[in-house]
C-alpha cells in the first residue's frame, strides 16, 4: 500500500472559526464540530497525509490523532485516496445561481390588511419567477380566509407555501389537517400563540405537509431575525449563496401587513404600496437590492464565526443600528468563547432593544 | 424569433426545473409543451428546397430552426385506435401512419436534444459497440439454458442479472395498473432452475468489484461526472438504486480520464445519442468498466450533489436559436 492519504469528500466543507471549526456536510445536511487543531491537519487540497503526520507526533498526540481519524470515519467525511487519484476528484463548484429574480416572498396579513394573494401572484410573483412563498397572519383568521388564500396557489406555478396563523378556537385541528392534506403545496403550517407546543402532523415523503403549533407569539413583523442553531441550514444552496450573497435578503420580496413592498417586512424602507406600485419600479429601485450582497464575511464578529455560511443572518435588527455591517442583534452566540447566551437579557444589548422598540412603526 | 418545444410528462420535476431556467436565461422565450400521451389531432408536413421544412402539429408550427427537447412522454396519433384493430386495420396503420409517426419521433430539428427513438436504444447494441471501441465491459451471457448459466457462474464466481430493456415496467389492463421495478440482482447457484432445463432468454453479466461507481451526464461531448461511494453500505453494494435515505451514499464531482471520455463520445456518436447518462464502474485496480448509457435518465441528482447546474445547461441548449 502506498502512502495513505485521506481526502475530505468535496461536499463536506470545513469552515474555520476563531475558536473551533465545523464541517458542513452539504449532502446530508449535518454540521459536525471539530477542533481547529484538526482543521490544520488538512493541507490546501483538503488531504490528510496519515503516515507523515504520525511520524511527526509524540505518543500522547498519537492517541488524539487516532480519535480524530475515528471521528472523520464515523461521519464518513473522508475517503482513502492515492496521490495519483487526487486529480480525479475535482474541487466542488461553489458557484451560486438561481433561476429567478425573486426566489422567495413573504406576505404578511393582520386584521386590517387589504391585499389579496391572487393579485400578488399575478403581478409580482409570475414575472419574477418566485415559486416559494410564506404567508404570515398576525391576527386570528377564519377558515374561509385560508381556503380563499390557497385557491390560487393550487393551480399556479408556485411550488411551496409556508403558512403561519394565530391560534384560534374557531378552527379545529382536524379542519387544519384536512386543509393541509388537500393542498399539496403547503410545506409547513405553523400555529403561533398556541396554548401548547405540538407537532400535529409530521412531514410526508416529499417533506411537505408539516403542521406544528407553538406557544411563541408572532403577532408582528418584529418577531423575526432570531439566530439559533435550529435554523442553521447546511445545504448546498444556503452554503454557496452565503459565500457571495446575504442568506436572508438576497432575492427576497416582502409585502408587509399594510401592503408596503419591502425587501424585508421588518425593515423600514418601503418601495411603494402594492395598491399603486408596479413591480418594475421596485426591482429597479437602487436601494431594493442594497443588502443582497452583504455576506457574513463582511459582518463584524460573524466573520470569525464557524457558522457563517449556514446561518440565517438578519440585517433588520443589528447590535449597532447605524452600522449595516454589525452583528445581528438577536444572536446570542459568541464565536470567541463558543457559548450561546440569551440575547434578550444581555445587558449590553438593552439600549439597542430599546432603540428598536421606540423606532418600530 | 425561434421557439422551443418540450416534450415530456406533466409530473416530471426535471422538466419543471429546466423550464424555470428557460424563462430565467431567456426572458422572452416562447415554449410549447407536449405533455404525456400528447394527442396529435392534425398533422401537416411540407418540404421544399426553397422553404425547407414546414410542419404543423395541431396548431403548433415547426421548422428546421425549432429548438426541440425530448424528455419523456409520447405522441399519440388519432389513428392509434386502428393500430389495435383487426388485421386489415393494423396493416393500414403500419403502411400509412407509422412512417409519419416514426419521422416525428426522430431527429428533425437542427437543434434537438434527445428524441423519442432514444427510448429504444438496445442494451446489447451498446455493449457490442462499446466492445468494438475497446471500452471495457463485464463479460455478458444471454442464455435460456440452465447448464450454460451454471458454467458461466462457476467460471466468473459472481454473476448478476438485470433486465435487457427497461427496468421500469408499466402494465395496464382495464381493471388494474401494475408498475414494477427490477433492480440488478446477484445470481447464486440456488437461483438456477433445476427441474426446468431452460427458461426465458435472460441477461447475465460478470459481477465487477467496485471501488466506486460513476454516473456521468453527457451532452454534446461534455461530461459531468459524479463518483458514488456505494461500497460502504450493504444496501447499495450491488445496485446503488437501493437508496439509503438516512445515510445516502457519498456523491462527489469526478473527472473521467480524457481517453475514456473520448471513447465514450465515439460511442454516443455511433448510437446517435446527443445526450444520456452513463453508468460506469471503477474497480479497486483503477480499471473502468462501462455498464450502460441511459438516454432518458435522471440527471438532477448528479446536478444537485455536484452543483453542476445541468438544468441551466439544458435550458441554454434548448433556447439557443432565440
Amino acid at each position: 500500500m502506498s502512502t495513505q492519504l485521506l481526502r475530505l469528500f468535496t461536499n463536506c466543507r470545513i469552515v474555520k472559526g476563531y475558536s473551533r471549526s465545523v464541517i458542513c456536510d452539504l449532502q446530508r445536511g449535518k454540521i459536525i464540530y471539530i477542533p481547529n487543531s484538526l482543521t490544520e491537519l488538512f493541507d490546501d487540497n483538503n488531504v490528510i497525509n496519515v503516515e507523515k503526520i504520525r511520524s511527526e507526533l509524540d505518543n500522547e498526540s498519537q492517541l488524539i490523532f487516532t480519535d480524530y481519524l475515528k471521528l472523520l470515519n464515523d461521519y464518513e467525511l473522508v475517503f482513502p485516496c492515492s496521490a495519483e487519484e487526487l486529480d480525479s476528484f475535482p474541487e466542488l463548484n461553489l458557484e451560486y445561481d438561481y433561476p429567478a429574480t425573486i426566489s422567495n416572498a413573504i406576505i404578511d396579513f393582520d386584521k386590517n390588511s387589504l391585499h389579496n394573494l391572487s393579485y400578488i401572484i399575478d403581478n409580482f410573483l409570475i414575472q419574477t419567477n418566485c415559486r416559494h412563498i410564506q404567508v404570515r397572519c398576525f391576527d386570528e383568521v377564519h377558515l374561509d380566509f385560508l381556503k380563499i388564500l390557497l385557491t390560487p396557489v393550487g393551480d399556479s406555478f408556485i411550488k411551496s407555501i409556508d403558512i403561519v396563523i394565530k391560534y384560534t378556537s374557531s378552527i379545529s385541528q382536524s379542519q387544519i389537517t384536512e386543509l393541509v392534506n388537500n393542498n399539496k403545496k403547503v410545506r409547513t403550517f405553523t400555529i403561533h400563540s398556541s396554548p401548547i407546543n405540538e407537532v400535529i402532523q409530521k412531514e410526508n415523503t416529499n417533506s411537505f405537509g408539516v403542521i406544528v403549533s407553538t406557544q411563541q407569539e408572532i403577532t408582528s413583523e418584529t418577531h423575526c431575525g432570531i439566530i439559533q442553531s435550529g435554523f442553521f441550514n447546511a445545504s448546498m444552496e444556503t452554503f454557496t449563496e452565503s459565500l457571495k450573497y446575504n442568506s436572508c435578503l438576497n432575492k427576497k420580496l416582502s409585502i408587509d401587513s399594510k401592503g408596503e413592498i419591502k425587501n424585508c417586512p421588518s425593515m423600514k424602507e418601503s418601495f411603494g404600496n402594492i395598491k399603486d406600485t408596479e413591480l418594475q419600479q421596485v426591482i429597479e429601485h437602487k436601494d431594493f437590492k442594497k443588502y443582497w450582497k452583504i455576506t457574513k464575511d463582511q459582518v463584524t464578529t460573524c466573520r470569525d464565526c464557524e457558522f457563517r455560511y449556514v446561518c440565517t443572518d438578519c440585517r433588520a435588527y443589528l447590535e449597532d443600528p447605524k452600522d449595516i455591517y454589525s452583528k445581528p442583534l438577536k444572536c446570542g452566540y459568541d464565536p470567541y468563547t463558543n457559548q450561546w447566551d440569551k440575547w434578550s437579557t444581555n445587558p449590553l444589548k438593552q439600549k439597542v432593544i430599546e432603540y428598536y422598540n421606540t423606532h418600530s412603526q | 424569433m425561434r421557439h422551443s418545444i418540450i416534450q415530456s410528462e406533466s409530473d416530471d420535476p426535471s422538466t419543471d426545473d429546466v423550464l424555470s431556467w428557460v424563462y430565467y436565461v431567456k426572458k422572452n422565450a416562447v415554449v410549447d409543451t407536449l405533455f404525456d400521451a400528447y394527442p396529435v389531432n392534425s398533422i401537416r408536413l411540407e418540404m421544399s428546397n426553397k422553404e425547407n421544412l414546414q410542419a404543423t402539429i395541431n396548431d403548433i408550427n415547426l421548422d428546421n430552426e425549432t429548438n426541440y427537447w425530448y424528455r419523456r412522454g409520447q405522441l399519440v396519433s388519432y389513428f392509434d385506435t386502428v393500430r389495435n384493430g383487426n388485421t386489415y386495420q393494423k396493416k393500414m396503420y403500419e403502411e400509412t401512419i407509422l412512417p409519419i409517426q416514426e419521422y416525428l419521433n426522430g431527429s428533425i430539428y437542427k437543434n434537438q436534444l434527445n428524441r423519442f427513438q432514444d427510448n429504444f436504444t438496445n442494451k446489447l447494441d451498446m455493449l457490442h459497440l462499446a466492445m468494438s471501441l475497446h471500452i471495457n465491459i463485464p463479460d455478458v451471457l444471454v442464455t435460456d439454458n440452465s447448464d450454460d448459466l451454471a458454467t458461466f457462474l462457476s467460471s466468473h464466481k459472481k454473476v448478476i442479472t438485470k433486465p435487457i430493456k427497461n427496468p421500469f415496467i408499466d402494465y395496464s389492463t382495464k381493471i388494474y395498473n401494475v408498475k414494477f421495478l427490477t433492480h440488478t440482482k446477484l445470481i447464486t447457484i440456488d437461483d438456477i432452475p433445476k427441474e426446468a432445463f431452460s427458461f426465458m432468454p435472460s441477461f447475465f453479466q460478470k459481477y465487477i468489484e467496485k471501488k466506486y461507481e460513476i454516473r456521468s451526464f453527457y451532452m454534446d461531448g461534455v461530461f459531468k461526472s459524479m463518483a458514488i461511494f456505494s461500497q460502504q453500505n450493504e444496501k447499495t453494494k450491488t445496485d446503488y438504486r437501493n437508496y439509503d435515505r438516512q445515510r445516502p451514499n457519498r456523491c462527489i464531482p469526478y473527472t473521467l480520464p480524457k481517453s475514456l471520455e473520448s471513447k465514450l463520445h465515439q460511442l454516443m456518436i455511433k448510437l446517435q445519442l446527443n445526450s444520456g447518462s452513463f453508468d460506469i464502474i471503477c474497480t479497486p485496480e483503477n480499471e473502468y468498466y462501462f455498464l450502460e448509457v441511459n438516454p432518458i435518465g435522471q440527471f438532477q441528482w448528479v446536478s444537485k450533489n455536484c452543483n453542476y447546474y445541468i438544468e441551466r445547461m439544458i435550458a441554454e441548449k434548448i433556447t439557443r436559436h432565440e
